[in-house]
């Protein structure tokens, strides 16, 4: 089992009220005769994704609480049916290995239906690392119960029992007489629907054949060769282009506005709404002419800005703290008293921007009173509650369609630019495109949260934890435990307010905590003289931590020679949403100048059994790159209620030149359930690279980012 | 009628009397009416309706905008349709022919050089712009063509793999390298610290040593 993963409070939102509505008659409509299961969360499956189980109504036709489904069709093929979205991640890929693993049939033959609100089933959302855990082993239970129905057929068929039957390679085959009967056989001409029974056991993953295997991402020619289509590639006839006017800064009123001169041109229309202005145009080029053709008067208020960022945090504690995460065990101060080495600091992190390469985009069409939007979304379901809430429209009303999407790292749960289109559609009488700037992405959308993190710590001569003290003001609960022994505790989350609007990114807090503790952790050892891999050995209690950290010492060479002048080596890892990670680090640091180089990574993982290695690689090797740029240089500038960089020229990530050489160690442990893999990899790169820094130049670094403009040393000062 | 419609249909006929000209884009040409300054990008995308060139910062920064003009690649976001007249345009659809991948699209399916994909189509166009220049780039050569495209998904060592395996047609070599350590043991829970630190430590040196 699993232990149950904290929600992060960002990604908790209202209670989700919709349930599937197509009813079950309608499904063999969609998809013609065959075979069909579907997955039903009662109270004792605890199956559905959003885990409310209980509401079921009474009415067979349309049951509330599918959480997936599956069809196998006249011709072969399986068309397994999911709220989840691609992103990205590649679940399209992973999800269909565990269906074809699960129901015997080939790879090939498996397509998912995904993130399409009138289509599939009801899902929270795409976050958390919950599809792998969660989602995949749904899909199994459906498959399973789906060949398990397959093989009734056929034994009906022969008039035989079903124990002896097999069901391989997309046929049943009878042993004993040699029979065989393929399950598109088997589906002809029937409209056989199955629930799926409460427990039905799924394969365990030694004996997965198809799950298990590297499978190149699905569909991979239509994306070298142009022709997959994004949100912002739709182009449905009628299609006019939306622009939306920003106020001057965050939370500005609109006083006065003048459209004259915009309702003038050719083709264009003002929508007002409230503090919302928006045009639509023949183009995206005279949709901008026309925002800029319009006269507005803001007023603004006043706003924190980047350089008091940490104080107005430590200062704006809102009243009744978040207890989640807060743990106190024995006395800190004790614990103080009985060390031979203390340690107390402040560690910060600044807001960071997702910056997905696809920006938020949405295409929104009204007919007959409803509205259909496509939109890349982490929250096709959110965001269709969003809707119903903004045009006041039953929710049979209004479909939101995710296509695979251009990533999101967190970022796209809400659906502001689905709204957004819509309102200007519906204005339009005509379908809308509206594509988020880089500038509207840098600035409208939301970050990562900014944090301070006190910490204190104690350790005995031989290097035993004492004491330890961990206060996180706003960034978040996630990853904020501490996996190491020790028997004086104080551990808490501070609600801040926040200057700046913030929510979900990969891996959440989980980043900054880390580096906190692991930093700490690391000056702890040294005060002690102890190498920090033996110190983690020795004071980690789960051996699935340890093992990460001996895999990936191992694989680095740990401990290693220094060889040149500025060359640092560091470690740092942890626990997060059930997966463990370590990463080491090399750095070469050139004292004079200042610039700091990421030299060499081997970062270690271990997910329980893995689904697909290629896919996990990436996630694993895209985490570290990715996290190299919050770690290094990444950060959000503002100032009274403006963002100062909102440009790539100005808001530098991680290109070619910053990657290092990479290696990733993937622990298959096949007799423990997969979790999911898409953020806990981030968390061990910032650390593993402080320390490194420190053990390059006795220099420790305690912001994120480290060093945004080089480092400063005596020489470079 | 409405007010929309009868500007819609003015619009319409004025461009129609502007007309005259053309851009030539893998290899067809195609009339087009937008303004002279206006990105080639939208004319591509929202005109001609090729929209396999992406839009990621209409700042020259990220080069998911990447085309090969007259075979130097260029950011369309950053070309206006006036500097397009006169050229040969190839975007990421005109790469394929008779049904066969370019080169380079195969080894970014080969080298798995993406994941969320929106970058691919300018890197795939960057990629094969440095390769007709320099059909045999070293590492550093490949890193610098690359320099001005950005992933953020973190492909960037498959996306270096995949065009030394398009230079080359070498076999894929992996400066992102991963190993798979089985771990099958499930006493861990009862088993001493002590003998469990230096069983993994010599199961995984043995199964780096082996990977290696």
């Amino acid at each position: 089992m699993q232990p149950a993963i904290e929600a992060e409070r960002y990604e908790l939102r209202a209670a989700p009220v919709h349930r599937f509505d197509l009813a079950r008659r309608d499904f063999f409509k969609l998809l013609g005769a065959g075979v069909a299961v579907f997955c039903v969360a009662t109270r004792t499956t605890n199956a559905q994704e959003s885990g409310r189980g209980g509401h079921r109504r009474d009415d067979e036709d349309e049951p509330k609480d599918i959480t997936s489904w599956l069809h196998i069709g006249e011709d072969g093929v399986v068309t397994a049916f999911t709220g989840k979205v691609e992103i990205g991640q590649n679940i399209r890929t992973s999800l269909a290995q565990s269906v074809a693993d699960e129901l015997h049939v080939p790879f090939e033959s498996v397509r998912m239906v995904m993130g399409d609100t009138a289509l599939t089933p009801f899902d929270m959302g795409t976050f958390g690392s919950r599809t792998t855990p969660t989602m995949a082993p749904q899909l199994r239970r459906v498959a399973n119960a789906a060949r398990d129905l397959l093989i009734q057929e056929a034994a009906k068929e022969w008039g035989v029992a079903t124990a002896n039957l097999v069901a391989r390679d997309a046929k049943v085959t009878d042993p004993g007489s040699g029979r065989t009967i393929t399950y598109a056989k088997l589906a002809t001409g029937k409209l056989l629907a199955k629930d799926l029974p409460d427990a039905d056991p799924i394969t365990p993953a030694p004996d997965w054949t198809v799950a298990g295997k590297a499978i190149s991402k699905v569909d991979a020619r239509d994306f070298v060769t142009g022709r997959h289509q994004y949100t912002t590639d739709l182009r449905p006839t009628g299609l006019i282009y939306g622009k939306v006017l920003r106020p001057t800064s965050f939370g500005a009123k609109l006083i006065s506005l003048d459209t004259t001169a915009a309702q003038a041109m050719p083709g264009v229309k003002v929508v007002r709404d409230g503090d919302f202005v928006g045009v639509t145009a023949l183009s995206e080029g005279a949709a901008a002419r026309a925002i800029a053709a319009l006269k507005a008067n803001w007023s603004e208020t006043k706003q924190p800005s980047s350089r008091e960022l940490f104080s107005y945090l430590k200062n704006n504690v809102e009243e009744g703290e978040d207890a989640r995460g807060g743990k106190v065990t024995g006395s800190v101060d004790d614990g103080l008293s009985q060390a031979a080495h203390k340690l107390s600091q402040t560690y910060t992190v600044e807001y960071i921007a997702h910056t997905p390469l696809e920006p938020r985009a949405a295409v929104a069409e009204w007919k007959d009173g409803g509205v259909t939007v496509w939109t890349g979304t982490q929250r096709p379901f959110g965001v269709r509650e969003e809707l119903s809430d903004a045009f006041h429209l039953p929710k049979e009303k209004i479909r939101v369609i995710v296509p695979d999407t251009g990533s999101a790292y967190g970022g796209k749960h809400t659906g502001d630019a689905a709204v957004e289109a819509a309102r200007l559609a519906r204005n339009a009488g005509h379908p809308v495109k509206l594509v988020w700037t880089r500038e509207e992405e840098f600035t409208w959308a939301y970050f990562r949260p900014a944090g301070v993190i006190d910490v204190r710590g104690g350790i005995t001569a031989d290097g035993t934890l004492t004491a330890w003290e961990f206060h996180n003001y706003n960034s978040g609960g996630s990853g904020i435990g501490i996996p190491y022994v020790v028997p004086n505790q104080r551990v808490q989350f501070h609600e801040t307010k926040s200057p700046l609007r913030q929510g979900s990114y990969r891996g959440l807090a989980a980043t900054a905590n880390h580096f906190a503790r692991e930093c700490a952790i690391d000056e702890l050892a040294h005060a002690a003289g102890i190498d920090p891999l033996e110190f983690r050995l020795k004071n980690i209690p789960d051996s699935r931590l340890r093992d990460v950290f001996v895999a990936a010492a191992t694989k680095f060479g740990w401990p290693a020679k220094k060889t040149a002048e500025g060359q640092g080596f560091g470690m740092g890892g942890g626990i997060e949403k059930a997966g463990y990670v370590a990463t080491c680090a090399e750095v070469a640091v050139d004292r004079a100048s200042g610039s700091v180089r990421i030299v060499r990574v081997v970062t270690a993982f271990e997910c329980g059994a893995i689904v697909n290695p290629d896919g996990l690689r990436h996630q694993v090797i895209g985490a570290n790159i990715m996290g190299l740029g919050g770690a290094l240089f990444e950060a959000i500038a503002f100032e009274n209620g403006r963002i100062t960089n909102p440009h790539f020229a100005k808001y530098r990530v991680p290109r070619f030149k910053d990657v290092p050489e990479i290696e990733a160690v993937l622990l298959d442990r096949k007799d423990i359930p997969s979790a999911g893999a898409g953020e806990t990899p981030i968390v061990g790169i910032a650390p593993a690279i402080g320390n490194a820094i420190f053990d390059a130049v006795g220099v420790r670094l305690r912001t994120l980012p480290m060093v945004p403009n080089g480092l400063k040393t005596e020489q470079n000062a | 009628m409405t007010m929309f419609d009868a500007n819609y249909a003015g619009e319409s006929e004025a461009n129609q009397k502007a007309s005259a000209k053309t851009i030539l884009v893998n290899g067809k040409r195609y009339p087009v009416t937008s303004e002279p300054d206006t990105p080639l990008l939208f004319v591509l995308r929202d005109e001609i309706g090729l929209t396999g060139t992406k839009y990621g910062c209409g700042e020259g920064q990220c080069g998911a905008c990447t085309v090969v003009v007259n075979g130097v690649a260029r950011r369309s976001c950053l070309t206006p349709l006036a500097d397009a007249f006169g050229k040969s345009i190839t975007t990421i659809e005109g790469l394929e022919r008779d049904g066969n991948l370019h080169p380079v699209q195969a080894a970014f399916i080969q080298a798995d050089a993406f994941q969320c994909a929106y970058c691919t189509s300018g890197m795939i166009m960057s990629s094969v712009a440095l390769l007709e220049k320099n059909p045999n780039p070293s590492d550093g050569e490949i890193v610098a063509g690359l320099q001005g495209n950005i992933c953020r998904c973190g492909a960037h060592p498959r996306i270096v793999d995949a065009v030394r395996i398009a230079a080359k047609g070498a076999k894929k070599q992996s400066a992102a390298s991963a190993t798979v350590v089985p771990v099958l043991r499930t006493s861990a829970r009862t088993t001493e610290v002590a003998t469990l630190y230096s069983a993994n430590a010599a199961q995984a040196r043995g199964t780096s040593e082996g990977a290696l």
